[in-house]
């Protein structure tokens, strides 16, 4: 048992111990030497609401100064510094010959007496609401500047090629033009922003065709490159005709086919206005560089019948067979959705012409030809025939009138 | 305080009350719950490292395997660099005893895609020098014979956490649950060999997984007592029931949250665990009665509990992505989450906007330590101004130091080569090294079962060639022989891939320790047997999620149901409806869905059911060895309709 004053005197005894904390079992004393980076963008940073209107190609200037432990400058610091643009890329140069580190898209340079004034750095793409990421090469001790409010990015944005340079490569030269490709940027048809998180709004993203697994969406103001595949994993929450409010994921490949994976997204309304479908011809086909502006969006191809030449083991798993046009337009259609029992190996069904076939362009390296046409449902082919077992017909209610749209 | 003792001199004597007299102790418990001093930087830019693995499912010991697409595109590649260093062996044989080499240079500079250059920078980038490029000919020897290339093991992730955790200026190395389950190791020691090694790994914070609970309640609550030495956190079970068995020691191993300094920022941490695995804790023997509670009622309370005295809430949680993403959307404060469950690697972190209109990272790094995840961020007054996160492949060959100075003439200032070369943490490896010695003593696992002619999938459009041969395994093993069997597709692991079929490949397949269980079943519960799993299908991006044998099955993933089912030539069901209610059949399956587990309920309510106690895992054993060599059967008796 204890009295009154026994027991204060415990307490107050405590007290500095209670105040001051736990000893410190596992961090080291404060902090001495460089602690962290101020980093200043000292060219056009733009605001939120005025934000500079570009994605890359452009310079910025940055001064950077080495704190250490109460925040002053550290004058005695000489050390090698990496900057990073985040998100994005720098290069010394954006042509020719390109110094680049282990780490692609940095940029290292020398800091001396703590210092460096007005550094010049080539943005070769960045979007968004960016940021100047400078480490220390030994330590790894970063600063990171202001924001640069940049152009925010858009599907078009994130698919169209880092650099492009008109170089005729094709014997349609008037209609194909190839991309000088940099060390930086992945294979042609690739996004160059893959593994890059994106987050799109303020663009009238409509939803065109909705599936098991995930869901096509456009940019109605840039269809060309604004289409995307958005993987859900499981059955998309939308469907045809809604408008998003926002969408956000990471950019990634699926042999050849660029998806938006681990989606974030918001419904704003519905039965919003669709694209029209690009209508696709030989010279199209021919060129790789302008079917990748329609990859994922609406396309349409005219007066098209099986091939002769079918392979099995596709059509069997994939229920994916070879088409052409008068043109001599070749193209692979995906057909089990919307044409379930038309079989394209019979003699019969080889001898049909659908006037037209509208439908998803997807891409796949292993399908041959690699572009591959689904369309969506029956309403997407036109025809008008009957062969055993089959009788393709438009239905009568395609064009009855749409429900009213509640977007504004 | 008892005011009425008075001693022999009448002098009242007063007694503190329990908690009065131990006020002070909780106090300091309080205050020292948070490890770290308590410096701050006020408006500097500060940096810190997070490595992050999850659902690393007892592959503590290394294992071969083929990198899905998914891998390739995180830098998982099988043999990288033969071909791709080939054009810089080539070169050299090209101008081999030439001093200088600039043709070496350009050739390389022209062919070589940036990736492609990096293992023979120095040779190409400098003016040729022979011993480097000596250097970059035996990286291409060493590739060329990577047939013992391995992927994972936890001694060769810790050195990898290791290493970055010394190279950071501030760091801290977080799991994500499900460190059990899924390689012998587990089945022969029961989560020992697990917990020790993530004990030695030393995490600041670990989340509880759903497959912790698979050893029994009892072996969970003995491992945590016995070996951790790591924050077990979880804040959405209450372990409500004293007298179930376990229940008691997991409620006082657990902690809901956990705070700790990092030189200037304040984190902390809170766990969740899954919930909707939870159910096969109360049908799978494994019931400690937990309850689960909302997870996000839960984790508002903690984030505003714990908000304003630290700089970043950090949740560590095993709900899987979609719940994930769903919290970061819905709560308010949440600066990062770190997730696991799904196996999947989101590159780079989903950034999610909360309702407060700011940025939540959602970072998942994978499974079965195939990468390290590393989350750098950097924060300024208490918010996250910056980050960049890479998955480091655990994929290689493991070397020492020793033979680095042998083969190569000098050591791996990294120690690790992701793809190539790969060092073993000394601890962790010393660790295991007995548990290696003794499962090995134990069971022959690369006794040779048989031959795969063609590769077995798991999964197909409808059925799969895996899943075809263990229903038709259950089916037709003698003691079972019944009309037809169902087994889930998620209880099938891993694929087996075309070559020999090894005793340790089954266990990959079949890590759980499930045997076969038969029942009679009514034509009306067949109908809502495949209705349920068309609905499951669906939920799954129409993915079969059934195997089955003796039986053909046409599930509409758009309508949720079953169109057509004929079992042993019998029509059950056509065009959605039930023809036959009342005819009886036969079913073999697995005893973790005949308990209810995953959402199979019909199964559960059936009072037919006995457990033959026959192994699942032996029956496809058996069936591998009297059928070899396996061809694969995919015949269509499950077709998906879209």
């Amino acid at each position: 048992m204890m009295n009154k004053i026994s027991i204060a005197a415990l307490l107050l005894a405590l007290c500095p111990l209670l105040l001051t904390g736990c000893p410190d079992r596992s961090a080291p004393a404060m902090h001495e030497g460089l602690t962290s980076f101020k980093v200043s963008v000292t060219s056009e940073s733009g605001s939120k609401k005025e934000r500079l209107n570009t994605n890359g190609d452009f310079d910025l200037t940055v001064t950077v100064k080495a704190l250490d432990e109460t925040g002053e400058l550290m004058k005695d610091y000489d050390g090698v510094v990496r900057f990073k643009m985040k998100p994005g890329l720098f290069s010394e140069r954006c042509e020719g010959d390109l110094h680049l580190d282990d780490d692609p898209g940095s940029v290292e340079v020398e800091m001396k007496d703590g210092q460096l004034k007005d550094q010049k750095l080539s943005v070769v793409r960045s979007w968004g609401d960016a940021v100047v990421w400078v480490e220390d090469t030994e330590t790894l001790v970063t600063g990171v500047s202001q924001t640069v409010y940049l152009k925010l990015p858009t599907l078009a944005g994130v698919q169209r090629p880092a650099h492009s340079r008109a170089v005729i490569e094709s014997s349609y030269a008037d209609l194909c033009v190839a991309y000088e490709q940099l060390d930086l940027a992945p294979p042609p048809d690739n996004s160059p922003w893959q593994y890059n998180s994106v987050y799109l709004s303020k663009a009238p993203l409509v939803v065109t065709h909705s599936q098991i697994g995930g869901f096509f969406v456009t940019d109605l103001n840039e269809p060309e490159f604004g289409n995307i595949y958005v993987y859900t994993r499981g059955i998309p929450r939308l469907k045809r005709g809604d408008r998003l409010l926002y969408l956000s994921g990471s950019i990634t490949e699926f042999y050849g086919l660029t998806e938006l994976s681990f989606p974030a997204y918001a419904v704003d309304c519905h039965n919003y206005t669709m694209p029209e479908p690009r209508l696709l011809n030989t010279y199209l086909l021919d060129c790789a560089q302008e079917m990748e502006k329609y990859e994922g969006g609406l396309v349409r191809m005219e007066n098209i019948s099986p091939s002769a030449t079918i392979d099995e083991e596709s059509y069997l798993n994939y229920a994916q067979w070879p088409a052409y046009a008068p043109d001599g337009a070749m193209i692979t259609l995906s057909t089990e959705a919307a044409m379930p029992g038309f079989d394209p190996r019979l003699p019969e069904a080889q001898k049909q012409t659908f006037k037209s076939i509208t439908g998803i362009l997807r891409q796949h390296y292993s399908a041959n030809p690699e572009w591959i046409l689904v369309p969506r449902d029956a309403c997407d082919i036109e025809c008008d025939f009957e062969i055993e077992g089959y009788k393709c017909e438009r239905p009568a209610d395609c064009d009855a009138a749409q429900p009213a749209t509640d977007c504004e | 305080m008892n005011l009425n003792n008075r001693n022999s001199e009448g002098r009242r004597l007063y007694r503190a009350s329990p908690l009065l007299s131990i006020l002070p102790l909780l106090l300091l418990i309080a205050a020292c719950s948070a490890e770290g001093n308590d410096v701050r930087y006020p408006g500097q830019d500060l940096r810190m490292t997070f490595l992050h693995t999850t659902d690393t499912h007892s592959k503590a010991l290394p294992f071969t395997y083929v990198p899905t697409m998914g891998d390739e595109q995180l830098g998982i590649k099988l043999c990288e660099g033969v071909e791709l260093l080939s054009d810089c062996r080539q070169c050299l044989t090209y101008n081999e005893g030439i001093v200088s080499c600039p043709e070496c240079l350009s050739f390389n500079d022209n062919e070589l895609a940036l990736t492609e250059r990096a293992p023979c920078k120095r040779c190409l980038e400098e003016d040729f020098n022979e011993s480097r490029c000596r250097e970059c000919m035996e990286n291409v020897r060493t590739a060329e014979s990577c047939s013992d290339y391995t992927f994972g093991g936890a001694a060769r992730a810790a050195y990898i956490i290791n290493t970055e955790r010394e190279r950071a200026v501030r760091s801290a190395y977080i799991d994500s649950g499900d460190y059990f389950q899924g390689a012998p190791i587990f089945n022969l020691f029961r989560g020992e060999a697990e917990v020790r090694v993530l004990s030695a790994m030393m995490p600041d914070a670990v989340a509880l997984g759903n497959h912790e609970f698979d050893p029994g309640a009892k072996r969970l609550a003995e491992l945590m007592n016995k070996w951790r030495a790591y924050p077990l956190l979880n804040a959405n079970y209450l372990f409500e029931d004293p007298d179930a068995e376990g229940s008691l020691e997991m409620a006082r191993a657990v902690m809901p949250v956990t705070t700790k300094n990092y030189d200037g920022i304040k984190i902390a941490y809170i766990g969740l665990g899954n919930v909707h695995s939870l159910t096969s804790l109360g049908t799978s023997g494994n019931s400690m009665r937990v309850r689960a509670l909302d997870e996000i009622e839960v984790l508002e309370s903690w984030v505003g509990l714990m908000r304003g005295q630290t700089d970043l809430i950090v949740v560590v949680s095993h709900l899987g992505v979609s719940s994930d993403m769903e919290l970061a959307a819905r709560v308010p404060g949440i600066d990062i989450i770190f997730g696991g469950h799904d196996h999947v690697v989101i590159m780079p972190p989903a950034e999610v906007i909360n309702p407060e209109g700011k940025k939540t990272l959602v970072v998942h790094s994978g499974t079965n330590y195939k990468v390290v995840g590393k989350l750098d961020i950097v924060v300024r007054d208490g918010e996250i101004v910056a980050h960049e996160y890479s998955a480091i492949p655990v994929y290689g060959r493991t070397v020492t130091p020793a033979d680095e100075l042998e083969n190569f003439g000098e050591e791996n200032q990294a120690g690790y080569t992701p793809g190539q070369r790969l060092y073993e943490d000394e601890i962790v490896s010393n660790i295991l090294y007995n548990y290696e010695y003794e499962l090995q003593q134990a069971q022959d696992l690369t006794r040779v079962l048989g031959v795969a002619s063609t590769d077995l999938p798991r999964y197909g459009e409808g059925d799969s060639a895996l899943g075809n041969l263990v229903a038709d395994a259950m089916r037709a093993r003698r003691r079972v022989e019944t009309d037809f069997s169902v087994t889930n597709s998620l209880g099938i692991r891993a694929d087996i891939d075309a070559g020999e079929i090894t005793l340790n490949k089954l266990y990959e397949v079949f890590p759980f320790e499930n045997t076969v269980t038969v029942m009679q079943i009514s034509g009306a519960e067949i109908k809502e047997l495949f209705d349920f799993s068309a609905g499951r299908t669906a939920a799954y991006g129409c993915k079969s999620q059934i195997q089955i044998s003796g039986a053909r099955v046409e599930m509409d993933c758009s309508r949720r149901a079953a169109r057509y089912v004929e079992i042993n030539g019998l029509v059950v069901v056509q065009d959605y409806t039930l023809m036959q209610p009342h005819v009886v059949f036969s079913l073999a399956t697995n005893d973790y869905i005949a308990n209810g587990g995953s959402g199979f309920d019909i199964l559960e309510r059936n009072t037919t059911k006995v457990d033959t106690s026959i192994s699942l895992r032996d029956v496809v054993m058996e069936y591998i060895e009297d059928n070899s060599p396996i061809e694969a059967v995919e015949d269509g008796r499950i077709t998906l309709l879209e």
